[in-house]
């Protein structure tokens, strides 16, 4: 059975989400959903956020802001703004060829 | 609504790690009944990717230093699971085409061998399931659809008479919808509720149509399956608790069957489903309350005490021994499994004393509790031979195949007169067979005695 989460190198959308939500700056994670609703419209649930969150800490793209508030905020790690630099210009680079296979077709 | 105490699903390495952030994030935003399925769903995945790290493994802000290890543990388990269903696939394949190979050359007209096959392909399509997540998912179970109908069609259409087979395939297909339109995000679960309602009262409303005695039962369920409907809604718009919604339902249910009851020609009957269901009403109470002993803290912590206790005994006086596997986590974690298997414990006991009090109230109809509740007592037989033999696999597939057979050979005899046990003896014997023959527990056992005899040769 092929394995559809995704390896270290691939994100999971709720995964690319939660980048791209961060990449403006820290947040905690009443934060992430909001601006992840707006941005993207989608409802994140609390389980869906917490266990991508999880995975990208241990992974090694986020890190834990030091925090007195009960509330963590999270932050990209130089590593996941790589990353995520990465994903999002193969992305573009798709979304490119797509649209201009359209336009000849 | 309250969902703080599904925390306790977690494993105990994410919840030393996240819990506390996560409890901030349920009591910040108000949580609705899909967050009840997307907070077990996290659950469960954590239970598989993070339940055997030890406290702290998952330490804050881990990053790289502590990523190796978890990474490579949850891959491990994920690895191991995933040879479970290979496993499974490929007896799948050897045993099916073993039986059809015999069913050719003994009754080549008569294929019996279809039904193993079948009930197989579901079992291996559930299997499956387990494995992946979103859209996958959601083609396993178009999967078990097509399996499970084209089953049913193919048993109808070959014993003939009315096609009933369109029922369940009608009943099967909304909820595949459903699970469509959660997967591809068109709504969330309080809206893809609404529709699944209206497909199902239009099957209803068919059914009624179609067969005029079935009219008053599709009137009820439609009555109450719609409060459940409002009461979902209420949850999704505002902070309603699990349990004062669980008691308006039943309010609201049982004034229905009350009315439904008094306009009725018969004699009341509508005090039996409220009887069971008030008992579940009472046990849910209990737990919510504290008033069960194995939900509290302080059952957790005496346990805790009990079974370090015990770990001290068992490694002896040397104070720096190794602990022998009785670290504080796998402490948490037995606890845990002991947890759960009280609580399966007491659910059955429930389960049991409303069976009886509602079968001795209707006794006419014979000993029908003994129908679910055979089943369940194997389930929880299987639940506590892995529990309590330190999750021995070999030791719980043991006890399903004695209680399964126990209970197939008694349905026999008294039904039928004792000419087909033997079938499904002998095919569940060759299971237990492979599955001893390749167990992890077998193949140890095997090695130690190998080097047990070179060490023999060698003095």
């Amino acid at each position: 059975m092929p394995d559809t989460s995704g390896g270290s190198n691939r994100f999971t959308d709720a995964g690319l989400l939660i980048l791209i939500s961060l990449a403006d700056g820290s947040k905690h994670g009443y934060a992430m959903i909001s601006d992840i609703q707006e941005i993207a419209n989608v409802k994140m649930g609390p389980g869906t956020l917490y266990a991508a969150l999880t995975r990208l800490e241990q992974e090694g793209l986020i890190e834990a802001v030091p925090s007195n508030d009960r509330r963590r905020p999270y932050q990209l790690s130089p590593n996941g703004r790589a990353q995520l630099r990465v994903q999002l210009a193969a992305m573009e680079g798709l979304a490119t060829t797509g649209f201009q296979r359209m336009e000849t077709a | 609504m309250k969902t703080t105490w599904l925390l306790r699903l977690f494993p105990q390495a994410w919840r030393d790690r996240y819990e506390e952030e996560f409890r901030a994030l349920l009591e910040e935003r108000p949580a609705s009944v899909g967050d009840l399925v997307d907070i077990t769903a996290a659950a469960g995945d954590a239970q598989i990717r993070y339940r055997q790290l030890p406290a702290g493994a998952l330490a804050a802000g881990g990053g790289s230093g502590s990523a190796p290890q978890p990474a490579r543990r949850s891959a491990e388990r994920r690895v191991r699971w995933m040879m479970g269903f290979y496993a499974n696939a490929l007896l799948f394949l050897i045993v099916n085409l073993a039986l059809f190979g015999i069913n050719l050359v003994t009754t080549p007209g008569e294929w019996w061998a279809i039904f193993p096959l079948w009930g197989w392909a579901m079992f291996l399509t559930l299997h499956a399931a387990t494995l992946v997540r979103g859209r996958a998912l959601l083609a396993t179970h178009l999967a078990l659809f097509a399996i499970l109908n084209s089953g049913l069609a193919w048993i109808n259409l070959s014993t003939g008479g009315d096609l009933w087979f369109q029922w369940p395939l009608a009943a099967t297909a909304t909820l595949l919808i459903g699970h469509a339109l959660l997967a591809y995000g068109v709504t969330g679960y309080l809206g893809v509720h609404v529709i699944v309602y209206g497909l199902a009262m239009a099957q209803l409303g068919a059914t009624a149509w179609v067969y005029p005695d079935a009219r008053e039962g599709a009137l009820s369920a439609g009555m109450s399956w719609g409060i459940v409907l409002l009461a979902h809604a209420l949850s999704r718009f505002s902070r309603i608790s699990l349990l004062s919604l669980h008691t308006l339902v039943f309010l609201g249910v049982g004034a229905q069957l009350l009315v439904q009851d008094l306009l009725g020609d018969d004699d009341l009957w509508f005090y039996y489903q409220l009887l069971g269901w008030g008992v579940v009403l009472a046990a849910h109470f209990a737990v919510s309350r504290g008033l069960v002993p194995w939900f509290g803290d302080e059952w957790e912590q005496r346990k805790r005490d009990e079974l370090t206790r015990l770990a001290r005994l068992e490694a002896g006086p040397a104070e720096d021994a190794p602990d022998g596997g009785h670290s504080p986590d796998l402490i948490a974690a037995r606890v845990r499994e002991l947890r759960l298997l009280h609580l399966h414990a007491f659910a059955f006991s429930v389960g049991l004393g409303v069976g009886v009090v509602l079968n001795l109230l209707t006794l006419s109809v014979g000993p029908w509790v003994l129908w679910p509740l055979w089943p369940w007592s194997a389930l929880l037989a299987v639940h506590a031979a892995y529990v309590l033999s330190r999750r021995s696999l070999i030791g719980a597939h043991l006890v399903l195949f004695v209680t399964l057979n126990a209970g197939l050979i008694a349905i026999d005899v008294i039904y039928s007169g004792a000419n087909w046990f033997y079938w499904p003896l002998g095919g569940t014997a060759i299971l237990f067979l492979l599955h001893l023959a390749f167990d992890r527990d077998t193949l140890r056992a095997i090695r130690d005695w190998e080097s047990r005899r070179v060490a023999a040769m060698m003095e």
